[in-house]
């Protein structure tokens, strides 16, 4: 689905009303998305910043059948309940932004897309630019300027890290193809390797930026893409996480997927692993820049 | 939030998953009465067990079996109000001993890789998970455990009772499933579970942990603990009232005391994990790790740097993050000028920060400096967070 993230893609915004969900809007339209619909029941016949308002997602794709993408911007108790009637009307991709769901919710989520051959991107992901192109979320506000055309690819387990690094390339003349948020829940509905997959695949990337965190799975599914051929493009890898281990037990901190699971998910380990199959490390942010300057596509 | 084994086991029991007959100790037993624990817990041998949150008690000395009704209490008084690996110990269990012959493992929590829950299952229970045959069976929401997948049930039982045992495994496991979806669980397990002389199964453990974001739906009672699983410090319990009554932005949430003498507030998840990392890379040692995102007003982080500077012998201040996607600088970091408008610090004090009207932000934070004769260095997202803890390891040195 990423594959088909371009200037013409239409969304809509599922809680158009509430303020996230105007800012959404806003941000988006900042960058010339086409909003095409928003939803919220009782609110059909509204207008918010330009854009229609219906009641059900089922109404709102009757009027825009090419609209296949929508941002759940909803309270977490009721976002296991938008997802389902976003994958009842045909939507195949859904941004979430809340944090705080419930991981039962997330779960029971993730297995209806599976079954309905959609995707998901986050929870508790700020979103998804295409430099100059288009924005699916909120990443980067209205400050467009951060990101700029190029051929890095950037993925991050963290929404902060995401603007962080890319406004750093950009000031650094680098640019990018494009930065997503997976998100920072313990389960995401996008992993890094399936971003990566897309990445190699995608003919604008010839190299890629990943900022993982302590604790999760998800870097092991990377080197293990890695390791079958799955992706071959230089990789720069940046994880955080040594304060986390000086501490003295299992402490959640920034999100719930910086809970330390057993020794492979260390972040020694991961750097280790990660560098076995040539990704190389940045121990800094510093040495971020530098770093993807050396690496060369092959 | 994770629990203690009693609360686990009071959580099991509620589920009619086997636990043994226990009293929980709060206190020193000293009265006679009060020592006659035995008299509640029939049998000839018990096992005492302090309550703490972090693992391999048995190897720390901090499980003990009594053979002597006498012994009881003596053990109970040895381990209460201990501290063990930074952790006090309030409470212990005592609970009947049975003779076991079989220990198995059962363990139900989600997965990165199914990304869903998982029921994790070995024959050869009561070890290190490292040293066990362990199968992943794949759950799903609403439907009850799958088969079991496992032919060597005989080598536990033998071959007559095979099938009868394989059906009351499957059975604890369907009730702890639905206990871990009916209340919202991020981890159920039992380490071991044990088949007893006389064929029955029992928990002889409970680690639980619950999903803090789906407290909205459910209502615990258990007494509230810091991430340590350590009674909160009033710098805790304070920073949980900030977001108590105005729902905007989130502001102190996150809050834990540690013993270093350098303050730290962080706004956004991803780049306070880097700053803090800097932190302990460059040798400084934070005094608390607190955060705050979304887009507060003033007050909120006035409010949170009031409780960080609260701290006795700090040596320095750090309010660290990326550049926000939209928190509103100017109205943020107001709250931090004001609390050091109060406090008026003597040490050196690191601001790196960016997002909508930093440089307005900037202006502001340097002119109250000037105006007050405060250390205090401002820094936008030009210079890297590395480099703005850099500023800070300098200045206090």
């Amino acid at each position: 689905m990423l594959d088909r993230l371009n200037k013409n893609t239409q969304v809509i915004v599922q809680g158009i009303t509430g303020k996230e969900g105007q800012r959404v809007t806003e941000f988006m339209q900042s960058m010339n998305v086409k909003v095409v619909a928003g939803v919220r029941p009782g609110k059909a016949g509204e207008e918010v910043l330009g854009v229609p308002v219906f009641d059900t997602v089922k109404a709102a794709r009757a009027e825009f059948p090419e609209a296949l993408v929508s941002c759940v911007y909803v309270p977490p108790q009721f976002v296991l309940g938008a997802v389902k009637e976003a994958l009842n009307a045909g939507i195949k991709l859904m941004h979430i932004i809340g944090e705080g769901i419930p991981v039962k919710d997330t779960a029971e989520m993730l297995a209806a897309c599976n079954e309905q051959g959609a995707k998901i991107i986050g929870p508790a992901s700020l979103g998804i630019v295409i430099p100059e192109e288009f924005k699916l979320g909120q990443l980067m506000g209205t400050e467009n300027t951060s990101v700029m055309p190029g051929s890095v690819g950037i993925i991050s387990r963290s929404g902060g890290m995401s603007s962080e690094l890319a406004n750093i390339l950009t000031q650094a003349g680098i640019g990018q193809s494009m930065v997503v948020h997976v998100g920072g829940d313990f389960l995401i509905g996008t992993t890094p390797a399936e971003v990566l997959e897309f990445f190699e695949t995608d003919a604008k990337t010839e190299k890629v930026l990943m900022v993982g965190e302590v604790g999760g799975g998800y870097e092991r599914e990377v080197v293990e893409l890695i390791k079958t051929g799955g992706f071959t493009k230089p990789l720069v890898v940046f994880l955080a996480g040594a304060f986390v281990e000086s501490l003295p037990q299992q402490v959640p901190l920034g999100h719930a997927g910086a809970i330390i699971q057993g020794e492979a998910d260390t972040r020694q380990a991961k750097i280790k692993s990660l560098e076995e199959v040539g990704a190389k490390i940045a121990e800094k942010p510093d040495e971020i820049v530098d770093l993807l300057s050396v690496v060369s596509s092959q | 939030m994770k629990l203690f084994e009693h609360e686990g086991k009071d959580l099991f029991e509620d589920f009619e998953i086997p636990v043994l007959k226990r009293v929980v100790v709060d206190k020193a037993l000293a009265s006679q009465k009060e020592k006659d624990l035995s008299q509640s817990i029939p049998g000839s041998k018990w096992v005492v067990k302090a309550q703490t949150l972090s693992g391999k008690r048995g190897k720390r000395g901090l499980i003990k079996i009594v053979g002597k009704e006498s012994l009881v209490s003596e053990e109970v008084n040895k381990l209460i109000g201990r501290d063990v690996d930074g952790e006090h110990i309030s409470k212990v269990l005592v609970e009947e001993a049975v003779d076991i012959t079989h220990e198995l493992f059962v363990s139900i929590t989600y997965s990165t890789k199914t990304r869903g829950p998982i029921l994790l299952f070995s024959l050869q229970g009561g070890m290190e998970i490292e040293d066990m045959v362990v199968s992943e069976i794949p759950l799903r929401i609403g439907m009850d455990v799958p088969d079991l997948a496992t032919d060597d049930w005989h080598l536990v039982t033998g071959e007559q009772n095979k099938e009868k045992l394989e059906a009351k495994v499957w059975n604890v496991i369907q009730k702890l499933w639905r206990l871990f979806q009916d209340k919202d669980l991020f981890l159920a397990e039992i380490n071991p579970l044990a088949i007893t002389r006389t064929g029955d199964l029992v928990a002889l453990d409970a680690k639980v942990v619950t999903d803090d974001a789906a407290n909205f739906r459910q209502k615990w009672e258990f007494p509230v603990r810091n991430m340590f699983g350590t009674e909160k410090t009033w710098a805790e319990v304070e920073s949980e009232k900030i977001d108590a009554e105005d729902h905007r932005g989130a502001v102190g949430r996150v809050y834990l005391d540690l013993p270093g003498d350098i303050g730290v507030i962080a706004a956004g998840g991803g780049a306070s994990l880097v700053a803090m990392d800097a932190l302990v890379t460059y040798g400084l040692k934070p005094a608390n790790y607190t955060e705050f995102s979304g887009n507060p007003p003033n007050y909120k982080v006035k409010r949170l740097t009031e409780i960080v500077l609260a701290k006795e012998n700090l040596k320095g201040v750090i309010l660290i993050g990326g550049k926000a996607n939209f928190t509103d600088q100017v109205e943020t970091l107001s709250g931090f000028v004001e609390a050091l408008k109060e406090i008026n610090p003597q040490y050196p004090i690191v601001v790196r920060r960016d997002g909508p009207r930093m440089e307005e932000a900037k202006a502001m934070l340097e002119k109250a400096a000037k105006e007050n004769g405060w250390d205090l260095v401002v820094f936008d997202s030009t210079t890297s967070i590395i480099d703005a803890v850099r500023k800070l390891v300098e200045l206090v040195k």
